[in-house]
């Protein structure tokens, strides 16, 4: 084995990250899904917390990498495909939602089934941060992020071969999410959007 | 020590530290003591010790009493829960996290082997070349 070389990372401010703990009792045991790996950085973060953080690493999936022809996969069989990704604990409650980037790599209609998948696992308190691409001539961004401070991330560049990307107008976003729906927007100097999710789950 | 030519499919029990650089396939507890997952370690297992390092490779759940490391040569598919866990830059990892400052976790009762056995020499363990 090889260990992975040093990379430099470079860091960008964020203006609604905070927002996403904003309210949670301190004494509620947090859990959080992060689409990405695990980076020190957001260890460190999180070690103030009693918490239980869940790292999938959808990037790297061949559901998002090849996602399946509408005339070879139903809506419902997508969505179940998604829904044996997302194999959390009976029970499991997500509070906090991190999917940086991670919708720029879902068409609309994996998009719809990824969130539609997720959406057992919300509660009503629920939030959720993305950054996503509103204009499909310039790619996304191909990086893990890791958290430095409520308003300041780091970022490394991914391994691996970058996949296909999708720009999603915010209106579009908005329509193809279950169980969230945006809260707040912030258009970043890059062209993407930084957004706020909430939850629409009653209970 | 447990060298790279060893393979065990078992439970292991220990009142000492251990390091693995061989391939585990079972559970490993070694509650009190230190467990190092070396660089040639290949696990298959639920894993208890005070403190656990892993530099090698690991498919299983980790409880450390006091902390988990995954070293930059790491590589962890399973849920990991201690008061403290540290990765280090390079460190794969997929899984879930349980960790909370000041608590001390509980091990798991899925994680403990069949019956109880407090003294390494009753390793139920089946040897083979790796």
């Amino acid at each position: 084995m090889t260990a992975a070389s040093p990379a430099v990372a470079s860091s960008q401010s964020s203006q609604l990250f905070s927002s996403v703990f904003a309210g949670f009792d301190p004494e509620h045991r947090l859990t959080v899904f992060d689409v990405g790996l695990a980076l020190p950085e957001s260890l460190d973060f999180f070690s103030a917390f009693r918490c239980r953080l869940h790292y999938l690493n959808l990037f790297d999936e061949a559901l998002v990498r090849n996602p399946p022809a509408v005339e070879d996969c139903t809506d419902s069989e997508l969505q179940q495909q998604f829904a044996d990704l997302l194999r959390f604990p009976p029970g499991t409650r997500l509070d906090v939602c991190l999917l940086w980037d991670f919708p720029s790599y879902l068409d609309r209609r994996s998009l719809r089934a990824f969130t539609a998948a997720l959406k057992p696992y919300l509660h009503a308190g629920t939030r959720a941060h993305v950054l996503g691409l509103l204009n499909a001539q310039t790619p996304p961004p191909y990086r893990e992020y890791a958290i430095m401070r409520s308003d300041q991330f780091s970022f490394l560049p991914r391994s691996g071969v970058q996949g296909s990307w999708y720009a999603h107008p915010q209106a579009e976003f908005g329509r193809s999410l279950h169980g969230l729906a945006v809260q707040r927007a912030v258009l970043l100097a890059d062209g993407r959007l930084e957004i706020l999710l909430g939850s629409t789950v009653r209970r | 020590m447990i060298g790279p030519g060893i393979h065990i499919r078992g439970d292991i029990v220990g009142e000492e530290n251990l390091t693995i650089d061989g391939v585990v396939e079972g559970s490993v507890i070694v509650e009190n003591y230190e467990l190092c997952i070396g660089p040639a370690g290949r696990i298959t297992a639920n894993v208890t010790a005070k403190l656990v390092r892993v530099e090698g490779e690991i498919k299983g759940d980790i409880t450390g009493l006091e902390k988990v490391v995954v070293a930059r040569t790491g590589n962890v598919r399973g849920n990991i829960n201690a008061p403290r866990v540290c990765l280090e830059d390079g460190a794969r990892f997929k899984g879930s996290i349980d960790m909370g400052p000041g608590e001390t976790p509980v091990p798991s009762l899925t994680s403990l082997p069949g019956a109880v056995r407090a003294q390494q020499d009753k390793v139920d363990s089946s040897f083979k070349s790796a």
